[in-house]
């Protein structure tokens, strides 16, 4: 197969349509073995080719979803509608009902305006009795005690028991790995147990990557997650981080070091590459 | 594919005629070397393949001819300088390399998806900053980006017959649809394809 066959028959191109024959393809890839320049062009078409098929398939997903707008619309009416519904429920529609003061002769635990009229200046009275420069004195007593204070935080507070995962607790020790990537975790040691040391707990996530090429170009990230199993269905994750890398002699190390107010609790870490989704490590520790 | 014919003589009890006939670059040794790769490396990349992301933009078909044509380009590079006792040492040699190409084609994967699916390069500049070298990657997005500007400039008519040739479909058909005839299709077709390879060059 010469130069001019090649290109008077379209041949770089439905090569990489597959749409040569067996004879043309074992022809074409012979002469593509010994010729760098042919190579160099096949390359060149290579992208061009996928360009195309990118932007196709990008055309093809918002011809896909092109009625998520109306799903969205009738959802929010829907949401609406519902929200209606639940604005007229007992405890509200006892305000229409107050000025039909006859229709509620039977419901007595129906607040009357009178009353309510009586609660809010309850309130006020309360609010007199308190004045103003109550407040430093509760500040204060906040201020000295500050740990009663972090504790407010919604994101320690999630790991309450210890029952196992059940989506979790299947990938652990299966040694996810990829043709790419094998992580060798040195720390923590799964399944360990972990003492918290005026509430917080040492974390470490350590280790290395054996990778075939020179560099890692994934985006790996290290999440920790509680025990609820509602949390990892919406990859709730209490702590995320990145996972940085360096070389030393051909393997790529990372470690991570924090100290994390977490509870008492079952709690599950994981690497993921976040362009994949795809699950390397996960491993779980008890905070005690 | 099945394997070309006989060579006229054995390779595995003659195999220096056969190397012979290799180094000298005769055809029906190449054709029936390139045979009887395909015949056993392709199957087994097949089954060695399953990890392809499922927005990958490569099919496995893609993903596959493309290992092996990188296979047997690299096979020939160290054949011109290698030596080689018997049949078995050119399939292991072939097999090493069709592994080694076969990681460099889920590498080649997951760099395209940063590549092609990446909009801003200031959305990533914080990821890419961690990278070693992500000068490749920037570099390539530059001449991906010029190519999708060149063709959201085309006529529409251009750029549907772009892509559904990019889809496989014959341009006798395209040309049908478009209401031209399969000639001036295929001129069209060559023109905006040879622009935008163009492109890729100037910019590689």
């Amino acid at each position: 197969m010469n130069r001019k066959y090649i290109e008077e028959n379209d041949v770089i191109d439905r090569y990489l349509l597959h749409q040569l024959s067996e004879e043309e393809l074992r022809d074409f890839s012979l002469e593509m073995m010994q010729d760098p320049s042919l190579q160099a062009e096949v390359e060149e078409a290579r992208v061009v080719m996928k360009t195309l098929w990118k932007t196709r398939r990008t055309k093809r997903a918002k011809k896909k979803f092109r009625w998520l707008p109306i799903v969205f619309i009738f959802s929010i009416l829907l949401l609406g509608l519902l929200g209606y519904t639940l604005f007229q429920s007992p405890k509200n529609f006892s305000i229409d009902q107050i000025s039909n003061p006859e229709e509620n002769m039977d419901s007595p635990e129906l607040p009357t305006s009178e009353k309510r009229e009586t609660k809010l200046q309850e309130q006020i009275e309360t609010e007199n009795e308190n004045p103003p420069n109550d407040l430093p004195a509760k500040n204060t007593l906040e201020q000295q005690n500050p740990s009663k204070e972090k504790k407010a935080s919604p994101k320690k507070a999630i790991a309450a028991d210890f029952s196992p995962n059940t989506l979790l607790e299947s990938w652990i020790g299966t040694g996810v790995r990829s043709n790419e990537y094998s992580f060798f975790l040195s720390k923590p040691v799964s399944d360990s147990k972990m003492n918290r040391v005026a509430g917080k707990v040492d974390f470490q996530v350590a280790g290395e990557v054996e990778s075939p090429e020179s560099e890692i170009v994934a985006y790996f990230q290290v999440h920790l997650f509680s025990n609820q199993e509602e949390d990892y269905k919406k990859f709730k994750s209490l702590y995320s981080w990145d996972l940085e890398f360096e070389e030393k002699e051909g393997k790529f190390h990372f470690n991570i070091e924090e100290n994390l107010e977490l509870e008492p609790g079952l709690y599950y870490y994981l690497i993921r590459d976040e362009d994949t989704g795809m699950k390397h490590v996960v491993g779980k520790m008890r905070v005690e | 594919m099945k394997e070309s014919g006989s060579l006229g003589y054995s390779n595995e009890t003659e195999f220096e005629q056969f190397i012979e006939g290799l180094r000298q670059q005769r055809r029906p040794e190449w054709n029936w070397l390139y045979d009887h790769f395909r015949a056993r490396v392709i199957p087994w990349l097949h089954k060695k393949d399953g990890r392809l992301p499922s927005d990958s933009i490569l099919t496995v078909e893609d993903f596959i001819e493309e290992a092996f044509s990188k296979s047997l380009i690299r096979f020939y590079e160290m054949f011109k300088e290698g030596e080689f006792k018997d049949l078995g040492q050119l399939r292991g040699l072939m097999f090493r390399i069709a592994e080694l190409k076969l990681k460099e084609g889920y590498y080649k994967v997951k760099m395209d998806r940063r590549i092609f699916f990446k909009e801003s390069l200031q959305e990533e500049g914080d990821k890419l900053s961690t990278e070693t070298s992500p000068d490749k990657i920037i570099e390539q997005r530059e001449i991906v980006q010029s190519l999708e500007k060149h063709l959201s400039t085309l006529p529409t008519g251009e750029k549907e017959l772009l892509m559904r040739f990019a889809d496989g479909e014959r341009l006798k058909d395209i040309a049908t649809d478009l209401g031209i005839d399969e000639t001036s299709c295929r001129m069209r077709k060559y023109r905006a394809m040879k622009k935008l390879k163009a492109i890729v060059k100037k910019s590689g």
